[in-house]
Parts: C-alpha cells; sequence; structure tokens
C-alpha cells in the first residue's frame, strides 16, 4: 500500500482517529481514484472516508495540512520556477511509491495518468536531485570518475530508488519510529541519519574536488544534490515528529493539567495555560459523555401489556395478532450544582461549572447556582454560552465572605416547591463558614428530599473540620463527600455520577 | 467547515482532471438542472458511494439539503427514490418486511370451511396430517409477504436510491438492524432464507445529530457534512431557486441572513428558510429590504419569540450594516 497513506492514517490515530483496517483500504482505493493531482480534491475525498463525524473532519483536515504541508515545502525550496510543479510531485509522492520494500514495483504505471504520480514514479526521493541533473548542462558529457564514496556515486548515477531505500535503512538503524518523540530531537536525529547516509564524506570530498577528479560543474551539481538530500532528510524527520511527538508531548502536558492542582489562580481565562486547561476540561467531559450517553438512553421493554394486546385483538376476532409490551423510558437525571465562588475556591468552580456544561448532552436538566454570601442562580444554564455567564455570576455573586447557612436557606426555599427524587445535588465548596450559622438540619432535609448528595471539597481530607471548616459537620448528611483538587479528581466524580446514578425507569 | 471543498466549483483550472473529477463535474451538472445547486465535496461523496459501493451518512445543520441530495441524486441517476423516515419505535415491520395478517386471517376463515372437503377421505388422524404436509407454509410465502423500504431497495430490478432519513430518530435496535443490511446488502427473513440485493441500492443516510450513532454505524458508511452555505454560495442558491428575484435584493437578503448567522440565537435560519424568505419577499414584489417589510416577514425566517425579539431590537444595526 501507499507508504504516505499509511503514514498519514498513522497520525490520524495518534490523534485519536479510529480508522479501522478496511478504511485504510478504501482510504487507498479512494487514492488510486483522485491521484495526486489536486490536493483538494484529495484531502475531500480522504475526509469522506477516513472521518467519521463532524469533529472528525476538523482533525482530518488538520493533520492533511499539515502532514503535506511541511513535505512539499522541502522539495519545493530551491526548484527552478519553471520545474516547481513536477518538484511538488516528485515531492509529494516520493514516500508514496518509492519501492522501499519492492512491493510496489507495479504501482507507478497504474496512476501515473496524473503528472504528480508520474514525478514520483520517475523521482522516487525527491524531484530537486533528478531536476538538477537534467539540466546540468555540457558538462556532463565528460562522464563521472571511478572512484567516488558510495553517496556522491548513488547521487551521481541518479538511482533514486537505491537512495530512498538508504535513507529508509538509515531510519531504521536510528530507530527512528520509536525513538523521535520531541522537537528537540530534530536536529540530533537529523544529522544521525546525514552520517549513516555518508553526508560527512561527501562534504569533504566537495571541499576539493580536484584531487577526486570532479570538474567543477559536476562538484556544484552534487552539491545542489547534497543540500535537497539535506532537505529530504529533514522533512522526513519532521514527517515523523508529526506523528509520534505531537501525540507523546500532547499526552505528557494533558497528564500535567489533569493533576495539577486548582486554586483561585487558575480560574478560567484567557493566558495560555488556562486556555488549554479550559480545552482539556472539554475533552474529558466529550469523553465522559461518549462512554455513557448511550447506556444512558438505553430502554427496557418490559413485560407484555395483557390489556392493549387484548384490546388490539378484538379486530382480529380475538385472535392475539399484536402483541403489546410495556416500555419503560429512563428519566433523565436532573442537577442541582451549588458552587462556592468566594475567592478561595472560584477557581474550582469555574473548572466545575465548565465540566458540568460539556456534560449537557448527558446531564441535560441543570440548574446552577452559586454563592458566597447569598445565593444567585444562573438562568438558563445549559442553554447560553458559559464563559461571559461565568464572568457575569462571579461578577454579581462572588467576591463575598461565604456564608454557608445563608446559602442552606436560599437553596431550601428555592427548591421548596419541586420534587427532587430525581435529583442529584452537587455542592462544590470548602465549607468554610467564617464561623457563621451551619444551618446543617437544612442539609440533612435536602439531603433526605433528593436521589442523591454529593459533596466536592477542594481541600484535602485531613483539613477538614479544622479552623472554621464546618465539613464534618456537613459530610454526615451527604450520600457522599469527596475531596476534589484537580481535573483528574472531578473527571472521577462526574464518572462515578453517570455510572451508579443510571437512568430510572418508568 | 464553511465553504469546504467549494474553491473547485469554477473548475478548469486544475491541470489533469481524472475519470473521477469529470464524473464530479458531469454529477454537478445534473444536479444544477434539477435544481440542487451544491458543491464539489458534494459530489464527490454522491460519486464515491456510487464507486465504492458504500452508504453515505449525510450530517448537517436542518435545512441545508441532507433530504433534498437524496432525492436529487435518484432523479438525476433516473432511479426509484425509496424513502424511510425514521421516529422513536420504528422497528422490522415499518422498515423491512410485514407479514400480511388481514390478509392471512381472511384466508383462514375462508379455507377453514374447505378444510372439511380436503380432509374428507384421510381415514385416519396420521393421513390427514400427511395431507395437511403437503400444503407447505402456504401462510408464509411471497403472498402474504409485505415489503417495506429496505426489502423493497433490495429488491428493486435495476436499483434505487433508499434515504434513510433522520435516522438519529430511531433507537438503537433499528440502528443494530440496519448493520447487517448496509455491510452486506442482504436481509435474512426466518421463513423465507436471506433475500440479497439484485443491483446494490444507493443508501444515504441522514442525521441531524438529535443521538449520537453508533461506532460500528459510522464506519459503515462514508461520511459527509453539510455546513451552512456562504454568501456567494447561498446567492447561487437562490437565485436558482427564485429565479424572479432581483439581483439586488438577493445581495442585501443574503448579506442579511449571514449577519444573523453570527447572532446567538435559539435557531439560527438555514438555507430552506432564507429560501422560504427570498419567495416571500418576491410575492410582495420587493426589490430592496426595508426595515418595515422585513419586520413584517421575520416570522418566515425565525421560528422563536426569542429570536425575533433579539433580531427586532437590533434590526436597523443589522440592516445599516449592509449600506
Amino acid at each position: 500500500m501507499h507508504r504516505l497513506l499509511v503514514d498519514f492514517i498513522r497520525l490520524l490515530r495518534e490523534e485519536e482517529l479510529a480508522v479501522t483496517l478496511q478504511e485504510s483500504v478504501e482510504a487507498a482505493r479512494v487514492l488510486e481514484l483522485v491521484g495526486y493531482a489536486d490536493r483538494d480534491q484529495l484531502k475531500l475525498a480522504l475526509g469522506l472516508v477516513l472521518a467519521k463525524d463532524a469533529a472528525e473532519k476538523d482533525v482530518h483536515d488538520l493533520c492533511f495540512e499539515r502532514f503535506f504541508a511541511p513535505w512539499q515545502a522541502a522539495a519545493l525550496t530551491s526548484a527552478p520556477a519553471s520545474a516547481v510543479r513536477q518538484a511538488a510531485g516528485a515531492g509529494v509522492g516520493a514516500g508514496a511509491d518509492a519501492p522501499a520494500d519492492g512491493m510496489d514495483s507495479g504501482r507507478p504505471e497504474r496512476i501515473a495518468g496524473h503528472d504528480f504520480a508520474a514525478g514520483a514514479g520517475a523521482g522516487g526521493l525527491g524531484g530537486g536531485p533528478t531536476l538538477e541533473r537534467s539540466a546540468a548542462g555540457p558538462d556532463e558529457d565528460r562522464g563521472w570518475p571511478a572512484q567516488l564514496p558510495s553517496l556522491a556515486r548513488l547521487l551521481s548515477e541518479g538511482r533514486p530508488g537505491e537512495l530512498e531505500l538508504a535513507l529508509q535503512q538509515a531510519a531504521i538503524a536510528a530507530d527512528l519510529e520509536q525513538r523521535l518523540r520531541y522537537a528537540t530531537q530534530r536536529g540530533y536525529f537529523s544529522r544521525a541519519l546525514l552520517r549513516t547516509l555518508g553526508m560527512d564524506e561527501l562534504r569533504r570530498l566537495l571541499r576539493e574536488p580536484g584531487s577526486w577528479g570532479l570538474s567543477a560543474a559536476q562538484a556544484a551539481q552534487l552539491e545542489r544534490q547534497a543540500d535537497a538530500l539535506e532537505r529530504q532528510v529533514r522533512a522526513l524527520v519532521e514527517r515523523q515528529l508529526l506523528i509520534r511527538g505531537g501525540a507523546a508531548s500532547r499526552q505528557l502536558r494533558e497528564d500535567r493539567l489533569r493533576h495539577a492542582a486548582l486554586s483561585a489562580a487558575t480560574a478560567p481565562g484567557e493566558s495560555g495555560e488556562q486556555v488549554a486547561m479550559q480545552e482539556l476540561v472539554r475533552r474529558l467531559a466529550v469523553r465522559l459523555v461518549r462512554r455513557f450517553r448511550r447506556r444512558l438512553r438505553r430502554r427496557r421493554s418490559g413485560m407484555l401489556d395483557l390489556g392493549r394486546s387484548l384490546r388490539r385483538a378484538m379486530a382480529s376476532d380475538g385472535v392475539l395478532f399484536d402483541l403489546v409490551w410495556r416500555r419503560r423510558r429512563p428519566r433523565p437525571m436532573a442537577v442541582v450544582a451549588v458552587c462556592d465562588v468566594s475567592a478561595s475556591v472560584g477557581g474550582h468552580a469555574g473548572f466545575f461549572l465548565s465540566f458540568l456544561y460539556h456534560l449537557h448532552e448527558v446531564l441535560p436538566k441543570v440548574r446552577s447556582f452559586v454563592f458566597s454570601s447569598h445565593l444567585g442562580e444562573m438562568e438558563e444554564f445549559s442553554s447560553r454560552p458559559l464563559e461571559p455567564a461565568i464572568a457575569e455570576a462571579w461578577q454579581e455573586w462572588g467576591g463575598g465572605a461565604t456564608n454557608y447557612g445563608r446559602m442552606l436557606e436560599g437553596l431550601h426555599h428555592r427548591l421548596a416547591g419541586s420534587s427532587l427524587a430525581d435529583t442529584v445535588i452537587l455542592i462544590l465548596g470548602d465549607a468554610r463558614n467564617n464561623h457563621g450559622e451551619h444551618r446543617s438540619e437544612l442539609l440533612a432535609s435536602l439531603a433526605r428530599r433528593s436521589r442523591r448528595l454529593v459533596w466536592l471539597n477542594p481541600e484535602p481530607r485531613r483539613q477538614w473540620g479544622q479552623g472554621d471548616s464546618e465539613m464534618l459537620r456537613y459530610e454526615v448528611h451527604c450520600h457522599q463527600s469527596d475531596s476534589c483538587r484537580n481535573l483528574a479528581d472531578m473527571e472521577r466524580v462526574f464518572a462515578d455520577l453517570l455510572a451508579a446514578a443510571g437512568p430510572r425507569w418508568r | 467547515m464553511t465553504g469546504y471543498g467549494q474553491r473547485h466549483m469554477g473548475a478548469g483550472n486544475t491541470p489533469a482532471r481524472s475519470p473521477l473529477h469529470r464524473q464530479v463535474d458531469r454529477l454537478l451538472e445534473q444536479f444544477g438542472s434539477h435544481g440542487y445547486i451544491t458543491t464539489a465535496a458534494v459530489a464527490m461523496a454522491v460519486e464515491l458511494m456510487r464507486q465504492l459501493g458504500k452508504p453515505l451518512l449525510v450530517e448537517g445543520p436542518p435545512g441545508v439539503g441532507k433530504t433534498e441530495l437524496a432525492r436529487t441524486t435518484a432523479a438525476s441517476l433516473g432511479l426509484p427514490l425509496l424513502r424511510l423516515q425514521c421516529y422513536d419505535g420504528l422497528d422490522e415491520g415499518k422498515a423491512l418486511y410485514e407479514w400480511k395478517y388481514g390478509k392471512q386471517l381472511l384466508y383462514t376463515q375462508v379455507l377453514r370451511e374447505r378444510l372439511g372437503e380436503i380432509m374428507a377421505g384421510a381415514g385416519d388422524l396420521a393421513a390427514a396430517m400427511e395431507r395437511l404436509e403437503g400444503f407447505g407454509d402456504a401462510f408464509f410465502s411471497e403472498t402474504f409477504l409485505q415489503p417495506r423500504p429496505l426489502l423493497q431497495a433490495l429488491r428493486s430490478e435495476r436499483g434505487a436510491v433508499l434515504l434513510i432519513d433522520e435516522l438519529d430518530k430511531s433507537d438503537e435496535e433499528f440502528e443494530a438492524l440496519l448493520l447487517e443490511i448496509l455491510s452486506e446488502f442482504q436481509v435474512s427473513i426466518p421463513e423465507l432464507g436471506t433475500v440479497g440485493a439484485r443491483v446494490r441500492p444507493l443508501v444515504f443516510l441522514t442525521s441531524n445529530n438529535s443521538r449520537d450513532l453508533g461506532e460500528a454505524l459510522r464506519r459503515r458508511c462514508l461520511h459527509l457534512y453539510i455546513p451552512l452555505p456562504d454568501a456567494e454560495w447561498e446567492a447561487r442558491i437562490i437565485t436558482a431557486r427564485v429565479p424572479d428575484i432581483a439581483t439586488r435584493l438577493v445581495e442585501e437578503l443574503v448579506a442579511f441572513v449571514q449577519r444573523l448567522r453570527t447572532l446567538e440565537l435559539k435557531k439560527v435560519p438555514s438555507m430552506a428558510e432564507s429560501l422560504d424568505w427570498a419567495r416571500t419577499l418576491v410575492l410582495m414584489h420587493a426589490k430592496v429590504l426595508e426595515p418595515a417589510l422585513v419586520r413584517e416577514t421575520l416570522g418566515v425566517l425565525l421560528k422563536f419569540q426569542h429570536d425575533a425579539g433579539v433580531v427586532g431590537d437590533r434590526l436597523e444595526e443589522l440592516l445599516a450594516a449592509e449600506g
């Protein structure tokens, strides 16, 4: 199969697109149908086969742009203007049709109708050297000296297939696919590959071409070919880095962010780190949604509905042709979220609400309250854009001295008329009440009425109850209380909530 | 995503046109002659689904022409269109096949009287059983089979376009049922055996994403996302579908609608709605957009009171920006 395509699919898989074997085969067929002639058409066609929803399309398009761009640019940089198109074609097709393992030998003729592929079939490693050779001029007749280092011989004889093979072997020797992970390794691996190919020797030779019996024109030609090869090697390293490195360093960053302690300083905002965290929250939430959404929607058919079946049978003379089964539909779980937005816990609350917001699909019924000294409700929580709503809520309700007693009174009052049988109440706060009235009996009543009451405390468990913390008093009334210090904790809490609570059937 | 692949509509400027590209251009032309103006991306998807023999899953906001695509493809290729509208509770009986219970019942009633005659010569129970055996499964045969769209599509003599509309509205059991049909193009009827497709139908599935479709199903289909059209595109579509409209009005209308789509509305106007609006304005003999006229006809474009309020408040500003 086309090597370039295989690499591209590897990149997509690293970016968490689940490309199946069947789809790879189809992509190869699409490649044959569309050819390399038209980059945009190819992007469209591969997108149809490899990406299976709108989000995947975006990932695919980004990957396509990144994957094909540097490779092309590397082959293009020094080619003469008239040959630019051909050179680009050779560059793009280079990996695809190079007979790296001898299996593709039949391929070039089949798609030779397109000039991109034709260039690739002939050029193999890259258009640069091939074109330069044809432009070398009359001096070429003089013939090449018999004794030359192997790389110089390869270049001068113009056997791109062998050169490509040598490049692949060098990559394997350096264990490029496995060891290249981070952008900082780029230089090291480029040098290692060039050394294995014999570039040092070639450069030495080029410093004194006369002693090897080379004419000035031949030396200049070799020089250009050596430059082209260097670019080729750098492009290869770049491509591998794109495939492996992006995912590896992303994983590293993600792990770090997931376990970073949240604090007021990391409130949602504009700085790079915070934006990255927001994005991570979204991704974690999406992952949870994917995990639970199907399960939460599942319905069960129950027992035979005898009454309705008999009534229907009246039409057929009492014969039970049409059986009716009782159906039970899940009742979606409602959530009441109550967040402390005082200075000490505000950062957590932002991410918590953001998490909840992105879980909208599996938790559609959310009422969200915020408080510090007084309780306020964020109206139409799920249907408005989140960030301005958060900013507004913080402005209006944040910054006061926290008073949990007053919060509980407010909550009790606002939920007074409604049934909480399907409702999970989530409270996020450190329970530091500034020595005010704790009103834990109200919490107990809410816990009794609700399906589940969960308290998330950003402080570690050992600090609960110390100083003005009322946590120990509140904890006894909760169905569940957890320390929730970072995104990983939050993810776990929500996963537990979705898994344990599940839908109820009616 | 807007404008995905639209650059290629002008065509002809790229060097080598492969057979596939020529086919795509031809399809676009045919679509155009049926009044369906679309992008190369869409035509490419239809062409690839024909070549690869795979179903095409079409997603996108409501009103961008997903259903219309299937209809136009059927018309362009001269194939019959079989449409299956999905809903909550759709099952085999409605989608695939059903036994004609009423007819079976009627036949039993009629045959009951004949039964005595048939059995007349049979001496004992064993002989009667043997005689009955000879009649085979009279009641579960083609005569009593009521094919529904899926089976009709498989049994169609010269192929068909099968549109499974709003698949996200159906439940997961139905999705599982589709898996066999979409990958093998065959279906098993316990009483009759396996029915395979005579000619593979072209299958379009559409979804508005009200529920996430299963991975297994997605992976069996090609996937096309149709976004809301950009300004240039929308103008072309309106001009094609509402020929009597004044050029200036088209420009103003498109600019206005595009601006509405950037607002925070409960439901932004889709292509279908801007077409309706264009038709309305033509009926009212409008040549330019005037605030009073817009205010009167806003209901065609916006479907929520909240949205109408938001736009109504800023109407002058939105229209002024056009000048």
